[in-house]
């Protein structure tokens, strides 16, 4: 008896460690992060399109790594959805056994890949390929957008298979038995009925998309500007965290946090309604 | 109407239909009686090809819709708005009802705006479902309640204007009262339909059914006229089963 509470115990405190570990950084970011926020004022911090943290006093707006950020995931979401939910329909609906069985380590094997690589061969194929054919530098809005796009693929289609396959057989059994096509039945029934996973697949490649922090600093160019067109280079508001943490103290390094602070509430919304749409389609 | 001439079919190397020949009579109600396993639902599964959808299924034989093999070279489409069938749990899709009642007829492309709305009551109308839902077309299909959805997995077939209706164990997610309602249903619809239906529960074939057959082990042992099949069986097996030492 004794054994089992001192085990019951244990796994407990194996299962806070992570509800703890989630306390502390949010406590810290938090902490290092809001005061300087307070002493911009916050909607100069977050609507401010000047980020000159050298300048004097200096001046902290992440106006320009939000929108950057935003239209980085909204391409990334533009490209890897429609491939992504294209891929997932043809997997779960179409395609044969064998097939379905040659595509998914394939694209377990795309998740798995570092996403440095993706930067390395970004910079090495898709810049040089947009500066001689689209135009602009090359490292821009575009690129980000491409490379996060092949990135999210693994989560969008893992996430709209799930969906697909929790799809009841005897939706398309009745369908199929009225004479229905299987495009059909797709179309028509199946992903009407997976509606809610659906969306659940393009807020997590969303969520993807807005933390990735490497191969986006090695494709966007980094500049802070809000971008007027697709082909000019951004810097969204990883890749300002990462880029500048090395060297910054005091106030910059405070300024960091901060930006952490709001990428931080952007990942919380998008989870909480992550959540609450699976939980809607769940009660429908 | 239907028929089948030497009907075999494998799962893999499972071999579930032996030789099976039987004629289902125009506007009649065709039983298929027989234990779990026995093939009931895979021949009734023959007669509008849903088998096609399991992979590793093959088959070999006829089977004549209007003297014509289905399994030669025949619309899919075709056969199976003319052949319909209705499920063993009620499967209405998550949709309003009139959507679901809508949906064979939009596939097919067969009415559209007042004409649409007008297939649709008749369906509910045949089915006795127009009274409980002519005031919440729109609610979600999925709240009805059991019986009320089996009705509306027939109204939905019957909006495509099938001519045979398969019916795979339709009562058996269903209480007694509903039971006794969808099957009083089933008369009334034998009179513009030629009905086929699969059941375990042999009251049922008896009460419903003007022909009967008995299979087991994928052998179709006994076809005749529910009456006879029921009080002087011809072969031993069919005796021990219908009086219970069987299964």
């Amino acid at each position: 008896m004794k054994k089992e509470t001192a085990i019951r115990l244990t796994l407990l405190g194996l299962a806070m460690s992570t509800v703890t570990a989630l306390a502390v950084i949010t406590t810290f970011i938090l902490k290092e992060g809001v005061p300087v926020m307070f002493r911009q004022g916050p909607a100069q911090f977050l609507f401010g399109t000047e980020w000159r943290p050298s300048a004097e006093p200096p001046v902290f707006g992440v106006w320009a790594m939000i929108v950057g950020s935003f239209a980085v995931t909204a391409g990334a979401l533009a490209i890897g959805f429609p491939v992504g939910l294209g891929s997932a329909i043809f997997l779960s609906e179409f395609a044969p056994r064998r097939i379905a069985g040659l595509l998914k380590p394939a694209l377990e094997l795309l998740a798995g890949i570092p996403s440095v690589v993706f930067g390395f061969m970004g910079m090495l194929v898709l810049l040089p390929w947009i500066r001689a054919h689209v135009g602009g530098p090359g490292a821009s809005v575009l690129a980000g957008s491409i490379i996060l796009g092949i990135m999210i693929l693994p989560t969008v289609i893992s996430i709209s298979m799930d969906a697909l396959r929790s799809v009841p057989r005897s939706y398309r059994e009745g369908s199929f038995a009225l004479g229905a096509t299987g495009w059909q039945t797709t179309w028509r029934v199946t992903l009407p009925a997976a509606r809610a996973g659906l969306v659940a697949a393009v807020i997590l490649g969303m969520g993807r998309a807005v933390g990735e922090t490497m191969a986006v600093i090695m494709v966007t160019g980094n500049t802070v500007q809000i971008p007027r067109s697709i082909t000019q280079p951004v810097r969204t508001l990883t890749s300002n965290i990462a880029l500048e943490m090395n060297y910054a103290d005091g106030e910059h390094r405070e300024a960091l946090f901060a930006t952490g602070v709001v990428l931080f509430a952007i990942i919380m919304i998008l989870n909480t309604i992550a959540n609450a749409v699976s939980r809607l389609g769940r009660r429908s | 109407m239907l028929a089948s001439r030497d009907l075999q079919l494998w799962y893999g190397d499972f071999h579930a239909l032996k030789g099976v020949s039987m004629t289902i009579e125009p506007h009649s109600i065709t039983a298929i009686i027989g234990p779990s396993g026995c093939g009931k639902s895979t021949m009734l599964r023959c007669f509008n090809r849903m088998n096609d959808l399991v992979e590793g299924c093959r088959v070999e034989g006829e089977v004549l819709f209007e003297g014509r093999n289905i399994y030669g070279r025949y619309d899919l489409t075709e056969l199976r708005k003319r052949v319909g069938m209705v499920f063993q749990r009620p499967n209405p899709f998550p949709l309003s009802v009139f959507e679901n009642v809508a949906y064979g007829a939009r596939i097919h492309g067969l009415a559209g705006g007042e004409r649409l709305r007008e297939s649709v009551k008749k369906a509910l109308i045949a089915t006795q479902l127009w009274t409980d839902v002519a005031d919440r077309l729109s609610t979600p299909a999925l709240d009805l309640s059991a019986e009320q959805q089996q009705r509306l997995c027939i109204s939905r077939l019957l909006a495509v204007a099938p001519d045979v209706l398969l019916m795979d164990e339709p009562c058996s997610a269903l209480d007694p009262l509903a039971t006794q309602h969808i099957e009083e249903l089933m008369l009334e619809l034998k009179k513009d339909y030629t009905i086929v239906i699969v059941t375990h529960n042999m009251q049922q074939a008896a009460r419903v059914s003007d022909f009967t057959g008995f299979m087991l082990l994928g052998e179709l042992v006994e076809f005749g006229e529910t009456d006879t099949l029921f009080t002087a069986p011809r072969d031993r097996r069919t005796e021990d089963y219908i009086t219970g030492r069987y299964g």
